[in-house]
């Protein structure tokens, strides 16, 4: 740890150079935002509310009437506790392996979609059945989702620990300071952050999941597994507008209490850890550590293979055997792409992804700039986090009834352009708030010299140019939640979306003797962004934790940096 | 309501830059791999005759939406194969009526009937279904039962001989329904029709005895291939490769679009007989289908190949692979004895089709998976399946549910 975010250092010179202070500034920073967000999620929010009210709470009471929806409703809480669960044991992995680094393949799955994580944990289960009757399909799912998201808690979880100087809590130990208080003050500081956001994300998962629901439990299990999303979709055309609004609202609400989870661990000041030393551990700790990382990664990588292997298989090998077996060959790769479907859904998507990941930044960096550097009131700049943070939890079920009412009217259903802004809107309060994040994190100076003093610039730009493994992990996440939809895209695009992750479940009704071809398509579609997340490793489990660039390759910084930023 | 979609309107509209066209004729289907592969086939058939460009999309379980939603109304496509007459039913504002094609022998009356509304007839039928037979493996089973207290007879005896008779695939709840129907037809076919018709008699007697006979078969211990609780996690194409490939049981109830799934994954002889009924009764037929109905009135491709769909040509080359049945006589080269089929359906069914019950069933009784018809016999299934004794107790908490899902208050 360097210091550079802790030096004690105010600017006390008057601002005669340089700008102006402009208050519209960060309201013209906050508006591209805004509308997005407003037309595409808050107003038809506010309407599905409204809806859901006509006639007072009747609705409610009609829909909770309903044993399954209160099956449902419990269900979807269960997911919810499910998400700090997983970050917790995130937490215990990362705890346990040591001071190793090499780990970001365990947050390889976030790149793979739900739905090909619910295909490969299926054909895992599928030799013993074990694991699909109406208890066991609980473990599965579970699986499923831990395989998906711990592994993005420990890489995140693990650099916050590698970020605490080592002689800090061997100081805090030689003077007494108990266990308790020592994660309390010292560790739990560490981990607070970054870790806040990781919890975000998983309890929106938790809260959306569907096609995860969707594939891996087979028909007769549907029932018991059914969550307020899922039970909306099967049961929209028998229930009332009125009563389907209030349903789409319960599920908001239950998302509403994830965010608020959330938003308490947003709520803190983000210190600022551009470095992560290595601790130096004991050589006993570092080979339990590394025997560690070797297990979890020998265990995180199964259900990939199990993929791979089953669409290495011939189809009628797959559906007598699978992927223990014997039987390879590659016709259902052939398959896969024989009718054409698969290769005009990769384009779709992959055109709407690189649409929806490049335009996402555009608009969120200004807004996040805002709500970091815009001097906004300190009340009203927590009011916005706090609207962030429940806008990035709205479920598309609440708002779509109402979006696809206009989209009908405007003949833009299946339209490649709309259902992109759709995303972006979905995606710009999550990217928000990572982004306000890294920049606020950004030394002072680098803001101030280009505010105030004479550096040419604009103190957005250099705080980007700060940023950038921030702006990459918006981007990148972006085009891999865009890539992996399949609800927004079922319920505004339906079939004419296009979505790669539609050509895959369709085949689902005929599991057994389309498996190998659905787990070619499912290896097809996963390679893009996989390889994507890969490749952009380093910076991602930057982006996450601190997003700021390390401070080797800042020029400005290369000097002790006390130096810089010296009245000239 | 007016004012709020307005003022959405505008907005979205500075967004998007509206407006978007469309070209080409948009066909869904709800098919899938090697089906939807043969319905491809079809259409660029199709397209050749007249340069029309064709798209086809898969709809998956979500055709529901696509058809008879209010709100997606321009996500519609032009034409669409509906395997559900209820779903024509629920959607005829959306659809536009047939015009009688001259010179084309009509469709059998029955068929017709099914796709009129209001006095109007919606689509025709590309594709038929026989789902009244029941496959087995011949090397296996030596004599074919002649009626079902000689079928329930030899799957006990099998099944205590620790030789499991049958394999289902009960995780897809339509193969359940199909099996109650069959029942019911051969118990009471006027109960069957006027239920079709959308009548609350779901508290008559013969649905109680057709739930009864199958959960009587369904209940012998050891009567299924692995248990009930595998039996409920498998789909249909997983019993028939359990059958045909694994020889974990002789026999599969089901339907004509089975032989293909049979020759491409099981290396077993196929063959089938009829869904046993009991002396005296009616011998059951049960009939499903594709019809191809039209969603958009302009334009004349769509016109056109709901009219071909229902030729001859049309359906030959598909029809030659097995999996699809016509109705028209001039038809012919099927494989194997699926000609057999196409001529039982085609005359059984000539004063009056009965098509698959759950299929019409709209509401909430409407079956999907999770959901319906699908969910309530699955349940039953289990019940029986795991716990023989409770027969009767099964048996009258599944007309419960039937009885009161079709009035809502379930």
């Amino acid at each position: 740890m360097s210091g550079t975010g802790l030096i004690p250092r105010e600017d006390t010179r008057a601002p005669v150079r340089g700008h102006r202070p402009r208050p519209w500034r960060p309201v013209l920073y906050l508006l591209p935002a805004a509308l997005l967000v407003g037309v595409v999620l808050v107003l038809p929010l506010v309407w599905a509310v409204v809806d859901s009210l006509h006639g007072g709470l009747g609705n409610y009471a009609g829909v909770l009437r309903d044993g399954q929806v209160r099956h449902a409703v419990r269900n979807s809480l269960f997911w919810l506790i499910l998400a700090p669960v997983i970050c917790l044991f995130g937490l215990l992995l990362a705890w346990a392996i040591s001071a190793h680094r090499r780990i970001g393949i365990l947050a390889a799955p976030i790149a793979v979609s739900a739905l090909v994580t619910g295909l490969a944990f299926r054909l895992i289960a599928q030799p013993g059945d074990f694991l699909l009757g109406t208890n066991g399909i609980w473990l599965l799912l579970g699986l499923a989702f831990a395989w998906q998201w711990s592994g993005l808690a420990v890489v995140v979880f693990r650099s916050g620990l590698n970020a605490i100087p080592p002689g800090l809590v061997r100081m805090a130990r030689a003077f007494g300071v108990s266990r308790a208080r020592r994660l309390r003050t010292v560790i739990g500081p560490a981990l607070f952050p970054a870790g806040a956001l990781v919890l975000i994300i998983v309890l929106v998962a938790a809260a959306r999941v569907f096609d995860l629901i969707l594939i891996a439990a087979p028909g007769s299990d549907q029932a018991e597994v059914d969550v307020v999303g899922l039970h909306w979709w099967r049961f929209r055309d028998d229930l009332g507008p009125g009563e389907s609004a209030a349903l789409t609202v319960i599920q908001f609400a239950i998302a509403a209490v994830a965010a608020l989870i959330g938003l308490w661990g947003l709520s803190r000041e983000w210190p600022t850890n551009t470095a992560d030393a290595e601790p130096a551990a004991g050589p006993r700790r570092r080979r339990r550590g590394r025997a560690v990382v070797v297990l979890a990664v020998a265990v995180w990588v199964v259900p990939l293979v199990v993929l791979l292997l089953t669409s290495l298989h011939t189809p009628r090998a797959a559906a007598g055997g699978g992927w223990w077996s014997g039987g390879f060959g590659f016709e259902s790769y052939r398959q896969a792409f024989q009718s054409g479907g698969l290769t005009g859904a990769l384009v779709n998507t992959g055109a709407r992804s690189v649409f929806a990941a490049v335009l996402l930044p555009v608009v969120a960096v200004p807004a996040a700039y805002a709500l970091a550097w815009g001097g906004l009131p300190r009340r009203v700049n927590h009011a916005l986090i706090a609207v962030t943070t429940m806008v990035a939890v709205v479920p598309p079920q609440t708002v779509i009834v109402e979006l696809g009412r206009v989209f009908d009217r405007l003949h833009l259903l299946g339209a490649p352009t709309a259902l992109t802004i759709v995303h972006t809107a979905f995606g710009v309060p999550l990217a928000m708030l990572l982004l306000r994040g890294a920049f606020a994190s950004v030394p002072r100076e680098i803001v101030h010299a280009r505010r105030y003093d004479a550096e040419p610039g604009s103190p957005l730009f250099a705080v980007v140019r700060e940023t950038l493994p921030a702006l990459v992990t918006v981007a990148v996440l972006e085009f891999v939640l865009v890539w992996n939809d399949y609800v927004v895209g079922l319920l505004l695009g339906g079939p004419e979306a296009g979505q790669v992750t539609f050509v895959l479940s369709d085949q689902a009704r005929q599991f057994v003797t389309s498996e190998s071809v659905m787990a070619a398509g499912a290896v097809v579609a996963t390679v893009i962004p996989l390889g994507l997340v890969l490749a952009t490793g380093n910076w991602l489990v930057r982006g996450f934790t601190s997003g700021v660039r390390p401070a080797g390759s800042r020029p400005e910084l290369r000097q002790p940096p006390r130096r810089h930023g010296q009245a000239p | 309501m007016r004012r709020r979609d307005a003022l959405l309107t505008l907005a979205l509209c500075t967004l998007t830059g509206c407006g978007a066209g469309r070209d080409g004729l948009r066909v869904v289907g709800v098919w899938n791999g090697w089906e939807l592969a043969r319905f491809r086939d079809v259409l660029t058939a199709f397209s050749r005759r007249g340069r029309w460009k064709v798209s086809l999309l898969s709809a998956g379980n979500d055709l529901d939406a696509l058809l008879g939603n209010q709100v997606a109304r321009t996500a519609a496509p032009d034409v669409a194969l509906v395997p559900k007459p209820q779903l024509v039913a629920a959607a005829r504002r959306q659809l536009v009526p047939s015009r009688p094609e001259p010179g084309a022998p009509p469709a059998p009356a029955g068929w017709t009937r099914l796709l009129t509304f209001d006095g109007r007839v919606y689509g025709s039928w590309f594709k038929v279904a026989h789902k009244s037979l029941v496959w087995y493996r011949p090397d296996m089973l030596r004599e074919v039962p002649s009626d079902w207290d000689e079928w329930l007879a030899l799957c006990g005896e099998l099944a205590a001989a620790g030789r499991p008779p049958l394999a289902i695939g009960a995780a897809d709840g339509w193969v359940l329904t199909d099996w109650f129907e069959n029942a019911l037809l051969s118990i009471d076919p006027g109960t069957y029709r006027r239920l079709a018709t959308g009548a609350a008699l779901w508290r008559h007697p013969s649905v109680e005895a057709a739930l009864r006979r199958i959960g009587t078969m369904w209940s012998i211990p050891g009567v299924f291939a692995g248990g009930p609780r595998r039996a409920l996690l498998t789909q249909y194409d997983g019993a028939l490769i359990d059958v045909f490939e694994h020889g974990s049981a002789p026999m599969v109830c089901g339907a004509d679009f089975y032989y293909p799934i049979i020759r491409q994954n099981g290396s077993a002889p196929a063959r089938w007989f009829r869904f046993p009924n009991r002396q005296g009764e009616h011998r059951p037929l049960l009939a499903g289908g594709d019809a191809a109905v039209l969603l958009r009135p302009d334009g004349e491709a769509g016109r056109a190949l709901v009219d071909w769909l229902a030729t001859p040509e049309a359906a030959r080359p598909w029809a030659a692979t097995g999996g699809l049945l016509s109705l028209d006589p001039r038809v012919k080269d099927y494989p194997a004895d699926q000609g057999l089929l196409a001529a039982e359906l085609r005359n059984e069914t000539a004063d009056g089709v009965t098509f698959d019950l759950s299929d019409q069933l709209g509401g909430r009784l409407a079956g999907n998976d999770g959901r319906g018809t699908w969910r309530i016999f699955q349940e039953f299934f289990a019940a029986v399946a795991e716990r023989p004794s409770a027969l009767d107790a099964a048996v009258s908490r599944a007309v419960a549910r039937l009885d009161g899902t079709s009035r809502g208050t379930a």
